[in-house]
């Protein structure tokens, strides 16, 4: 299997009134084409900042040390001109609140479009076939009529479906989910967690799903990395990892659990 | 009672930490803006010269000296900077009508933010027809013209400054009545007023402890762009002849005497305005300053 | 012995949600319906997602939202026929703690201040420092050092925060707590301290709870009984056991397989 990303050393540092703020601290690690990564931690330990420095999108305090090979090229020395074209097309990008990372002026078929004209120079007609392609993929109902509506009209779970639906757009090597059902109920997150399956299974897709619910982790991913305070305390293939873990960060974490299944009186 | 004395000891250990609150944090923030600073260090030294500078100057505000008339700044005479054309020193003119400017931009401000935050929580925190009442009422205030009211309370009771005060005040008011209930409704949607409410803490009591303290950073950066645009609104009324009386002055009066001269006696426009710019901008860069420090983006 | 603390009738509450000038107002359903009895020394979870009406039905019970119709009973008085002086007692008697660890504290307000705000209204038989020294025996009971005693709640972590709320609620010694999501917004290492203090404070306080919460598993770790909601209505009431292995109803089954399960079977 081929490494479609390699972070190695990858320091991400905050400037805060309070002096310098280490965010993320020298971590390394691959994902391969057609893998599914789960990256479990509490608030705070680094997960979100390590995908943000490597795609470009950090505040302005923040500032990235390493080196982030994707596709042999390293991202964290490219231009922000040329990251803009990565980001969207080479990867797609999936945030937990849906209704700001749409834009609610405009309606969800203009956006869906939008994308796939920016980054691939498609024509009008073949954007528009695609968004209802890829609409269909995310099992929305009724097409025709979604496209003509706004953001806000759409519930969490529905808005969500678009924003993977955007992800894919351009079918991307690499599609990050940061938090992608932490603002959704249970019985949506299962949906989207299905959604999440298929992709993987019907198009192959690479995922790094950030979360702080290792059991929706669980549910996708085929490997771990488990951080905290900004650095990689345990990686691992998902189940292996969480039967059995080694290091004592992790053991903590899955001690913390409610007992969902073994109380039994 | 021996649990008495741990007791005790306890609780100097719990008080010897202090905390260091919103408000406190802000102003450290503040001094490390530059321009805020450099502004806060202007404005007060502006208001110090103005209460304390006409003593050590030798000539007072309405005496006329007969043998300068329209000088110009000259160091011999003492008069710095230069006289008007009455032969009056018009350093200590500026300085006079500083304290003149300044109390009216304070005192209206104060006025106007007293009336101004108990209308607009008591509208804000009661809601529904009250706040609907209270908010056209301040609708139709702001609908009349201000300018010709405050004429007629000129021409009905003659110029006088404690009118001026009450005329100033209240206009500006509406305007901060209007932002505190806008922040008072967001407050009181917070869950420790809700907190508040399910200990059966009265109304009033929740108005002051909980909500106003909370206001205080809207309030305070409000108050720096409020003290400006009331000197301003003062100069206006006096340029047009609606304040203060001679030989009393403000900064408004002097600039408006000054605006005549202008082609014969350049300072008696240069200085007061370099006095009334500078005054403004310290207080409209100490007002942003604040916002900034009060609304902490970047941790 | 099995006494009643807290009995609700038929509690039914209406929010306008489209107010129109001449026609009729529209209204939203937030409980429609709503009867349960609750015994002393029990703890009740109250599940469902999001909009089901769980938090309109804590503020309801005490009546921090004006109900439509129905009854509240608390210990055999009707909450509508208390006098001032019986509703006072009732405010000190039945508290509340919030989701939101920081929205629940007064910023401006130190921790001591906020802490003492119920012994101010209901304790004025106290002098200060005695009251202080309530304050800080409260807080050693919660888990909080006394050297936070003049801080603020922006200085604080949020698992700290929400102690601060714990420690205000039942300092008055109250025989309800209602805990409206007390845990949803902490991470998962912190959200287990705070469960393991609710459960020893129940116990040793002698507390009946109500526990508001989306998360099945925290509320299967704390409750004896459990209550499912959706749409303002109860679905199924039941024990802990047999609402999770033995659920009656179609909902409360799709409810409880949503949860994705952190440890692989």
């Amino acid at each position: 299997m081929n490494n479609l990303l390699e972070v190695k050393e990858l320091t991400v540092d905050f400037d805060t009134t309070n002096g310098l703020f280490r965010a993320v601290d020298n971590i390394s690690f691959k994902i391969d084409t057609g893998e599914c990564i789960g990256i479990a931690g509490e608030s705070g330990s680094g997960k979100t900042q390590t995908f943000f420095s490597i795609t470009g999108i950090l505040s302005d305090n923040g500032r990235a040390n390493g080196i982030a090979n994707f596709n042999n090229c390293n991202l964290l020395s490219l231009s922000e001109k040329e990251l803009s074209r990565i980001r969207g097309k080479e990867i797609g990008f999936i945030f937990q609140d849906p209704m700001t990372s749409l834009t609610p002026h405009m309606t969800i078929g203009n956006q869906l479009i939008e994308v796939s004209i920016y980054h691939e120079n498609a024509t009008k007609s073949d954007a528009l076939k695609k968004a209802k392609n890829v609409l269909d993929i995310v099992k929305l109902p009724r097409i025709d009529n979604l496209m003509n509506k706004y953001p806000h009209e759409l519930s969490g779970g529905m808005r969500q479906r678009v924003m993977i639906g955007m992800s894919i757009m351009c079918d991307p090597k690499l599609i990050i989910a940061d938090e992608p059902t932490t603002a959704l109920d249970v019985t949506t997150q299962k949906d989207i967690l299905k959604i999440f399956n298929d992709l993987k299974l019907h198009k192959n897709i690479t995922l790094a799903l950030i979360s702080h619910d290792i059991g929706v982790i669980n549910e996708v991913s085929d490997n771990i990395i488990v951080m905290n305070n900004g650095k990689i305390v345990e990686t691992g293939i998902c189940e292996e990892v969480l039967k059995n873990p080694q290091d004592e960060y992790t053991q903590h974490l899955l001690s913390c659990i409610p007992d969902w299944l073994e109380k039994d009186e | 009672m021996n649990s008495h004395d741990n007791n005790e000891k306890v609780l100097k250990k719990a008080l010897s930490v202090k905390g260091s609150s919103l408000i406190s944090d802000a102003f450290r923030r503040l001094l490390k803006n530059k321009a805020s600073l450099i502004s806060l260090i202007i404005l007060s030294s502006i208001a110090l010269l103005s209460i304390f500078g006409p003593y050590f100057l030798k000539y007072d505000f309405y005496e006329t000296d007969w043998n300068s008339i329209y000088l110009p700044p000259d160091f011999s005479s003492g008069h710095y900077f230069g006289t008007d054309g009455n032969g009056r020193d018009l350093l200590v003119r500026i300085l006079y009508g500083g304290r003149l400017s300044l109390t009216i931009g304070i005192i209206a401000t104060l006025v106007s933010v007293l009336i101004g935050v108990t209308y607009g929580t008591i509208a804000g925190f009661f809601g529904g027809r009250l706040d609907a009442i209270m908010m056209r009422v301040v609708e139709i205030l702001y609908a009349m013209p201000y300018l010709i009211f405050v004429i007629i309370l000129m021409v009905i009771f003659g110029r006088n400054i404690y009118l001026l005060f009450l005329a100033i005040g209240a206009v500006e008011w509406l305007t901060m009545a209007r932002i505190v209930r806008g922040q008072t409704i967001s407050i009181k949607e917070k869950e420790f007023i809700e907190a508040s409410k399910s200990l059966g803490q009265s109304s009033a009591f929740i108005i002051i402890k909980h909500i106003i303290p909370n206001l205080a950073g809207t309030v305070i950066v409000y108050i720096t762009l409020m003290v400006p645009s009331v000197i301003i609104l003062e100069s206006f009324l006096s340029f047009l002849g609606l304040g203060v009386q001679e030989p009393l002055t403000s900064w408004g009066v002097l600039i408006s005497e000054g605006s005549r001269d202008m082609e014969t006696a350049w300072w008696l426009l240069i200085f007061p305005g370099i006095f009334m710019v500078l005054t403004l901008a310290s207080l409209n860069f100490i007002g942003d300053g604040l916002r900034d420090a009060l609304d902490p983006k970047e941790y | 012995m099995n006494k009643e603390v807290l009995n609700v009738e038929n509690l039914k509450c209406n929010f306008i949600q489209e107010n129109k000038l001449f026609k009729k107002n529209i209204y939203l359903k937030a409980i429609d319906d709503i009867s349960f009895k609750i015994n002393k020394g029990i703890t009740l979870g109250i599940v469902g997602e999001s909009g089901c009406g769980k938090s309109t039905l804590c503020r309801t019970i005490l009546s921090l939202n004006k109900k439509s119709s129905g009854k509240v009973i608390w210990f055999e008085r009707d909450l509508d026929l208390l006098d001032a002086k019986e509703l006072k007692t009732f405010r000190k008697k039945v508290q509340i703690i919030f989701q939101d660890p920081y929205g629940s504290l007064n910023p401006r307000m130190t921790i001591g201040n906020i802490i003492c705000e119920p012994l101010n209204i209901f304790r004025t038989d106290l002098n200060k420092k005695e009251k202080m020294f309530r304050v800080l025996e409260i807080m050693d009971q919660v888990g909080l050092s006394n050297i936070l005693y003049n801080r603020f709640p922006h200085e604080l972590s949020g698992g700290q925060c929400q102690r601060v709320g714990i420690a205000r609620s039942i300092i008055n010694n109250p025989n309800v707590l209602i805990c409206d999501e007390p845990v949803s917004s902490l991470d998962l290492s912190v959200q287990s301290q705070i469960l393991d203090l609710l459960n020893s404070l129940k116990e040793k306080l002698n507390l009946t709870m109500i526990f508001v919460s989306h998360d099945l598993s925290v509320v299967r770790s704390i409750s004896d009984e459990v209550m499912v909601l959706r749409k303002g209505r109860i679905i199924e009431k039941n024990s802990v056991y047999n609402i999770f292995y033995n659920p009656k109803k179609e909902y409360t089954k799709e409810l409880i397989s949503s949860v994705p399960s952190p440890l692989p079977i």
